[in-house]
């Protein structure tokens, strides 16, 4: 069944991006592999959040470098995804820590009960592994939506300023906001719905969910990568309009930069 | 010089919204206090830890050359509900270093008892921790940075969100009370797209071509995916894994698959029908061919990072499973098999579902709106 849905989505993505479309296939293919690294590595023992604070910069040059090119658009959103993971990483820390929410909850004991609980290896840190993954998912999006459309603006309007620029990037990162939130909204609550039918079905009060285990891991991490997804709004206009604004002065190096640029350009709208 | 441009920016901001939002933040802090003094709410007692000393009981040799160590813990509480309110009690706590299925509680931590006995020195057992200040908190971070940083259209995608959490709850409610799944999924997901894109861009063309295009995208999508799981009789995809256990998993799973590529269909489509009425906008002399030609440029542009954003959100849940499946001498293989397979059906389906989106987002927007475009300034032209 997987193989079946991998080719149709294989055949659409070529279908309907050429060149580009298998490219993000290939680069969907990359990121799993990247994870299973990650994850393999975490099991063997390395440090946790490291694996995965590496593990995450190379999903990001994948998605960021590899899909779009090399230039100062996904510089940018890279320095913006590094700033926002370290920042959510410490919050998230603190948050997964003290909620103590790490491991599995009585509600998964059928799941686990086959395995020795033994493991060696402190579970807190993989729940952190666990929520700066999904968090990375949701920001790599608009910070790469917020950088290449502040450029766009820029070569259109060269005089603006350092906090003009600022400013027109929050709101364009004001439009995103409604479709990022319904995105991850969403995906979550198709994760989510077994989890809420077996509530009702076992009749869980409001108490009971708000403060179980299984409820607070999914919820906890949800909502915080959201927090991350408005953080990195701010983060990445004003980024982005500092290297704007200081790329000036070197005009021959943003004329390479921008010639680098224009063939890949020309080659996506050819195909 | 930075700070010369943050001066500025607030000038910009205005004294209207500071204060807005210092109100905000002032009702999250209230917020975060009065959950973490709400014993009174509670039937369940209450205990505070104030203090904790422990003693490691056993080392044993774990699974892949490392230790486990046990811990055993002695607590003093305080209890703050209930008939006991006020009095101390002690709590043994045992846990191990990996913390897999146990706890280690520290200073300050909120725990659910059980009282046992009575006079001066009261015992109590943990039952649980209490969590609710932690799911308040980051749902108030949540709230603050999104209007902080989206102003008015953040709270109105609050709100959208908060609807679409409603009619969720709803449809779980109306499934329990012995409804169809599937089909209130259908429904729900009709309200959630009408709803949220109306909040979101109000009621225009624009909208309504959104909206249908993510109606007509989700169809595609599930026909697609009902198709493949009933050709396969859903081979390779270990159902029984699936969380928690509930029958019948194959309705509940393609009930799944539609609400969860339902928002980055939504998503697509809005980002479409809104470039693409821009464009028209701009020029409306535009022709069919270079509309799609632009349209097909955007999907391309955001079809990349809309499939890892989906592929992130899904697979990440099953990490702390893999890592205890392999840490327990499970062969990667078999890990991946059992436990990866379903989060990657769900990503694949969401990505054709994102995928499948461009081409019928850019076909029910240009007509729609190009079509309408047309008629005031050559009505029989538009006629025909």
């Amino acid at each position: 069944m997987e193989f079946i849905l991998g080719t149709i989505l294989l055949i659409l993505m070529i279908a309907v991006g050429g060149v580009r479309g298998a490219k993000t296939f290939a680069a969907m293919y990359a990121n799993i592999i990247v994870l299973i690294i990650t994850v393999f590595l975490i099991a063997c023992g390395v440090n946790a959040v490291a694996v995965t604070l590496i593990g995450c910069s190379v999903i990001g040059v994948v998605i960021l470098f590899w899909i779009n090119g090399v230039n100062i658009k996904t510089v940018t959103a890279f320095a913006s995804i590094a700033t926002v993971l370290l920042l959510f990483a410490a919050v998230m820390l603190y948050i997964g820590s003290s909620s103590h929410i790490q491991g599995f909850a009585d509600e998964n004991t059928e799941e686990i009960c086959w395995y020795s609980p033994d493991i060696g290896l402190d579970m807190r840190q993989v729940t952190l592994a666990m929520m700066l993954t999904g968090l990375i998912g949701a920001i790599t999006d608009t910070a790469i939506a917020i950088t290449s459309a502040l450029y766009e603006v820029r070569e259109n309007n060269p005089e603006l300023s350092m906090s003009e620029l600022f400013i027109s990037g929050m709101n364009i990162g004001r439009d995103i906001i409604g479709t990022t939130t319904n995105t991850l909204l969403f995906a979550y609550i198709g994760e989510f719905m077994t989890l809420v039918i077996w509530f009702r079905e076992y009749e869980y009060s409001f108490s009971e969910i708000i403060n179980s285990k299984v409820f607070c891991q999914d919820f906890l991490q949800i909502v915080s990568s959201g927090a991350g997804c408005m953080t990195i709004i701010p983060v990445a206009a004003l980024f982005m309009a500092y290297s704007l604004t200081h790329r000036k002065p070197r005009e021959t190096d943003g004329e390479t930069e921008q010639s680098s640029e224009g063939p890949s350009m020309t080659d996506s709208s050819a195909i | 010089m930075i700070d010369m441009n943050l001066k500025d920016l607030l000038k910009k901001v205005g004294r209207k919204k500071a204060v807005t939002i210092f109100i905000l933040f002032l009702i999250c802090i209230g917020g975060v206090i009065f959950t973490e003094n709400d014993y009174f709410l509670y039937d369940r007692t209450i205990a505070e830890v104030v203090s904790a000393s422990e003693e490691l009981t056993r080392s044993s040799p774990a699974l892949i050359n490392s230790k486990e160590y046990q811990y055993t813990q002695r607590l003093t509480v305080e209890i703050k509900n209930g008939v006991h309110k006020g009095k101390f009690a002690t709590v043994t706590n045992k846990y191990s270093s990996s913390l897999v299925t146990d706890e280690k509680y520290s200073k300050g931590d909120k725990l659910f008892v059980d009282v046992n006995g009575s006079g001066d020195t009261l015992k109590a057992t943990c039952t649980g921790v209490k969590r609710d200040v932690y799911a308040v908190g980051v749902t108030m971070l949540f709230a603050l940075t999104i209007v902080i940083v989206g102003g008015k259209k953040g709270a109105l995608s609050l709100l959208s969100v908060t609807l679409n959490t409603l009619i969720f709850a709803a449809a779980i409610e109306f499934y329990h009370r012995g409804l169809d799944l599937f089909g209130l999924c259908l429904a729900a997901a009709f309200l959630f797209t009408a709803a949220s894109l109306t909040i979101v861009s109000g009621v225009n063309k624009k909208t309504a071509a959104a909206v249908i295009s993510a109606l007509c995208g989700t169809a595609v999508t599930i026909a697609i995916a009902y198709t493949v799981l009933k050709l396969t009789k859903g081979r390779g995809v270990r159902f029984d894994q699936m969380q928690y256990l509930i029958k019948p998993y194959e309705e509940i799973f393609i009930s799944e698959l539609l609400v969860g590529g339902l928002g980055a269909i939504m998503d697509i489509s809005i980002t479409m029908s809104s470039s693409m009425s821009e464009l028209i906008d701009r020029d409306s002399s535009i022709t069919f061919s270079a509309l799609r030609h632009s349209g097909r440029e955007i999907g391309k542009d955001i079809m990349g990072t809309m499939t890892n954003v989906l592929l992130f959100t899904y697979v990440c849940g099953c990490i702390p499973l893999i890592i205890l499946a392999l840490r327990n001498n499970v062969t990667l293989t078999d890990v991946l098999n059992n436990y990866l397979d379903l989060e990657i059906v769900r990503a694949f389906v969401g990505g054709i579902g994102i995928v499948l989106t461009i081409p019928i987002a850019i076909f029910i927007s240009t007509h729609m709106l190009k079509g309408t475009k047309k008629i005031s300034p050559q009505p029989k032209e538009g006629d025909a």
